[in-house]
């Protein structure tokens, strides 16, 4: 009998301790329901039964939905939203491009590759949204309607501008053959390109014969709506996967408890991708205790010595960034050269290969220096004395900014060559607003895009083709020392994802000179995307270090909504600032492109909505609308710093009540024993009860010792 | 639709798109998974609910769980009788619970249960160190498990008992991002 009593009590302490799970209990038939369940909106899926009992839970759920008449309409009505949604989301599945083979690599090198995978997918979705809407509102119409001859709309002209700024005639091609002719069309972009839809150049304004289709507005509104569509989706991921990451304090970081409990890949199916992940945990792992081992040792660092090394880390940022004006000055100097060399000969008969080498110099420069400044940035960083870790993320942080950056500095030297950004008393910019040697100066910022995007494609094919596939060639097929030293290429992850991160970019600097480089991606992507599968699964060993997709995500998609902030706002700089090429394209008689839009405004709407228009563009607007901001943004600061006081209370609570919980043990333990020793002789049955923690001089107990 | 199939009842579909995530004809699919282990044993005909269970050994040689070294504790922590055997809906639940769709509460449940070897309701320190070998497959020294698996009782024990009870567990894990693409099944 006493057995029965304790055997009970011990059960009654676990149960006590977990209230609402549901306990297993090998050797019984039934697993116990929540207690819970009975008024629970959770749908019957996400309860923790056998599927047995969430089948008699069903049933009890419907026979008591038929009883109540008012139930029934919103339970069906619940059933066919269910229904409904289940059915678009098994079409749309179905639909999904690249299913299998994600789900092939998945299996074979884990979720930290496929994220790779994922991003690829999800920018080729995003640049093919725009081509039916950029073909809709804009080639459908062009197409349709004639066009117009040139009829000077805004302004009265200036005869000798007339002559110095309409002066723009095709470029002849010197060249020799006719597939030498085709050959340097389709690399620099001029010749069949030229007047084609690909740039900017080849749109007219059209008579739309009455309709008051302004092609004019379509083209500006379509290319700028598409933008910020893009900026809406970028943001609410990159704010989404913020979320997640949820950036603790170093007391909250979960390092070692997650890595083990959520750093296995269930998904991973093939022996040699198990031994590799059992091998970079296991790594991980040691880095950790490492980590932690230096931390403390960091503690105990004197004060010389912290000196030091903040000494040696400004000498070597400076290094940096020396190196990296360098490099800067390097790209401003080949983007001159390779427009001077343009512009002296822009009839002659240079050979083939110098024309196409002379302008494909800046692209070429700034893959070089994209190429190596990385790799002295990683030799540098090791003498920073930062943890390994830190020391990859700091060299990634560097890189991607030296790309963006690089990319930054060829925009603005194109800028100071064809916009006279900067030397506007120069004698070929007084006349047009613009270096009136670009008599189309928007189709040639289109075209050194296009080439800039042409050459990092090739560049990928080119890389795989004659770098990488010897390489692995070499390495399985002979037995040279040479080939055994330097080894199989590894599958490095973030470098990838920078590269496509940084051809969008380029895309959507491009975007509004040459409207149909999305396209152009697409295919790009497409191809690059089977080229990378084939070099992940055949020519590439994955790589060692274990890529957690998910703490990544958010910086992936902050460098992505950079790029687009990075094309964005030249964007809308010179569309507001610059006149646009009087020799061709849509907006010849304006001032800025922009003003397109006040005329439509003031032509076209009713006199209320242009005074809301204008009002919403004005200061009147902007300024309560920041300060309305700011005042959203403060609360949210001061709320995020009472939920971390509260959620020490918290945790200090649940250890107190762990305390009490041990204490109040002890107690009954004792009162047990008196009772027990006190009403029989019998030999003590000491009650199994769980250990005491170790602390049990808690405040709290030490009042309930008092009171008793 | 109208495709005629006569292994299940049109009922027994619904009530299984209801209770599970999955769909009318991945049920389908994983019953022809569930017969291809054992044609002789499985029926066709499930219609009349019949009660047939796999042994263990059959499902571990499953292509999907066959390289995964907790694939023992998976198994039996769907099984009714805990030695895993399991029957078709044992079947459909473990993969539900471990598909896509499956809400990180309900995974950290059955994860709790996974990592737990001596199935009493706590992940004490035998339990960490199996899993931590199972993880690594004892690449670390007996010095660097200890360690280990002090911190991690360090970071994740909130009551101060010297083992994770399940409120722990799922405190930790909520703050473990990757959980939910890890934790996950593809079948």
């Amino acid at each position: 009998m006493m057995n029965n009593k304790s055997e009970k009590r011990r059960l009654h302490w676990n149960e006590a301790q977990q209230p609402g799970l549901a306990a297993h209990n090998p050797g019984s038939k039934v697993r116990q329901t929540r207690v819970c369940c009975e008024g629970d909106d959770t749908p019957l899926k996400e309860l923790p039964l056998s599927l047995q009992e969430k089948w008699t839970q069903r049933e009890k759920q419907t026979a008591e939905g038929r009883q109540i008449s008012g139930w029934d309409w919103k339970q069906n009505q619940r059933l066919a939203h269910r229904k409904l949604s289940q059915e678009t989301h098994n079409i749309l599945s179905a639909w999904k491009l690249w299913k299998k083979p994600l789900h092939e690599i998945e299996g074979c090198f884990g979720s930290g590759c496929v994220s790779y995978f994922i991003l690829l997918r999800f920018l080729f979705f995003l640049n093919f949204i725009f081509v039916p809407l950029f073909a809709g509102f804009v080639l459908v119409p062009t197409s349709f309607f004639n066009k117009t001859p040139e009829v000077p709309a805004v302004e009265t002209l200036n005869q000798t501008t007339d002559i110095q700024c309409k002066n723009f005639s095709y470029r002849t091609q010197g060249a020799a053959t006719q597939t030498e002719k085709v050959f340097l069309d389709i690399f620099t972009g001029e010749g069949i390109l030229e007047t084609s839809f690909l740039f900017y150049g080849h749109y007219r304004f059209l008579d739309t014969m009455g309709l008051g289709y302004s092609i004019r507005m379509a083209y500006l509104l379509t290319i700028l709506g598409y933008l910020i569509l893009c900026f809406l989706w970028v943001g609410r991921r990159m704010v989404a996967s913020r979320i997640q990451r949820q950036w603790h304090s170093r007391y909250y970081l979960t390092a070692f408890s997650s890595r083990i409990f959520a750093g296995w890949d269930f998904c991973v199916r093939d022996m040699d991708a198990v031994s590799l992940k059992q091998h970079s945990i296991s790594n991980c792992l040691k880095m950790e205790l490492q980590e932690v081992s230096r931390h403390q040792q960091k503690q105990q660092q004197s004060g010389k010595e912290k000196a030091v090394l903040t000494l040696i880390r400004l000498l070597l940022n400076a290094l940096i960034l020396a190196l990296t004006s360098a490099a800067f000055y390097c790209i401003y100097l080949a983007t001159e050269v390779s427009q001077d060399f343009e512009q002296q000969n822009r009839s002659s008969t240079e050979t083939f290969s110098r024309r196409v080498v002379t302008q494909y110099l800046p692209p070429i420069i700034i893959s070089l220096v994209n190429f190596f400044l990385p790799y002295v940035f990683g030799a540098l960083v090791r003498y920073e004395g930062y943890s390994p870790s830190v020391e990859v993320n700091l060299t990634l942080l560097r890189s991607v900014l030296l790309k963006l950056a690089g990319l930054g500095m060829f925009l603005f030297s194109l800028g100071q060559k064809v916009l006279c950004v900067g030397n506007r008393d120069d004698s070929n910019c007084l006349t047009c607003g613009y270096n009136k040697l670009y008599q189309c100066w928007e189709t040639s910022i289109g075209q050194e895009m296009y080439k800039m995007t042409v050459f990092n494609f090739l560049s990928t094919i080119g890389v795989t083709l004659l770098v990488s596939l010897p390489r692995r060639l070499m390495v399985d097929h002979t037995s040279w020392k040479l080939a055994q030293w330097i080894g199989k290429e590894e599958f490095l992850i973030p470098q990838n994802i920078l590269d496509i991160v940084y051809e969008q970019t380029v895309i959507w600097c491009g975007m509004f000179y040459s409207p149909l480089l999305p396209l152009l991606n697409c295919v790009f992507l497409f191809i690059i995307f089977y080229v990378k599968k084939y070099t992940l699964c055949h020519i590439c060993k994955p790589s060692k270090r274990m890529f957690r997709a998910s703490s990544s995500r958010f910086f992936f998609q902050f460098i992505l909504f950079l790029g687009l902030m990075m094309a964005l706002c030249p964007l809308t700089y010179i569309i507001t600032k610059f006149r646009p090429s009087r020799a061709c394209g849509l907006f010849v008689d304006y001032a800025t492109a922009w003003q397109v839009v006040h005329e439509s405004i003031s032509t076209r709407l009713p006199v209320n909505a242009q005074r809301f228009l204008n009002y919403i563009g004005s200061e009147a607007f902007a300024f309560p609308l920041l300060t309305i901001l700011c005042l959203v943004l403060i609360a949210y600061i001061s709320r995020i710093a009472k939920n971390r006081e509260t959620i020490e209370q918290l945790k200090n609570l649940v250890v107190m009540q762990a305390w009490d919980k041990s204490y109040l043990e002890q107690e009954l333990s004792k009162v047990l024993k008196e009772t027990w020793l006190g009403g029989s002789n019998q030999t003590l049955q000491t009650v199994d009860l769980p250990e005491a923690p170790a602390q049990s001089t808690s405040p709290h107990s030490s009042l309930l010792q008092s009171a008793s | 639709m109208g495709n005629k199939q006569t292994i299940f009842t049109d009922e027994q579909l619904d009530a299984y798109q209801d209770c599970t995530f999955f769909t009318r004809k991945e049920i389908l699919r994983l019953h022809s998974r569930y017969y291809e282990l054992a044609p002789n044993l499985v029926p066709m005909d499930y219609t009349a609910d019949p009660d047939v269970k796999l042994p263990i050994q059959l499902i571990i040689n499953m292509p999907e769980l066959m390289e995964n070294p907790f694939k023992e504790r998976i198994v039996e922590t769907f099984s009714e009788d805990g030695e895993g055997n399991l029957s078709f809906n044992d079947f459909v639940d473990m993969f539900s619970v471990l598909s896509e769709m499956a809400p990180r509460e309900l995974k950290a449940i059955y994860a709790f249960k996974i990592y737990d070897f001596n199935t009493d309701n706590f992940i004490c320190k035998s339990d960490l160190e199996k899993t931590l070998n199972k993880v690594t497959r004892e690449e670390l020294t007996e010095e660097e498990v200890t360690l280990v698996c002090e911190k991690v009782i360090e970071e994740a024990d909130m009551d101060g008992d010297g083992k994770l009870a399940f409120a722990d567990f799922e405190n930790m894990i909520s703050k473990a991002p990757d959980f939910l693409s890890t934790f996950h099944i593809r079948i």
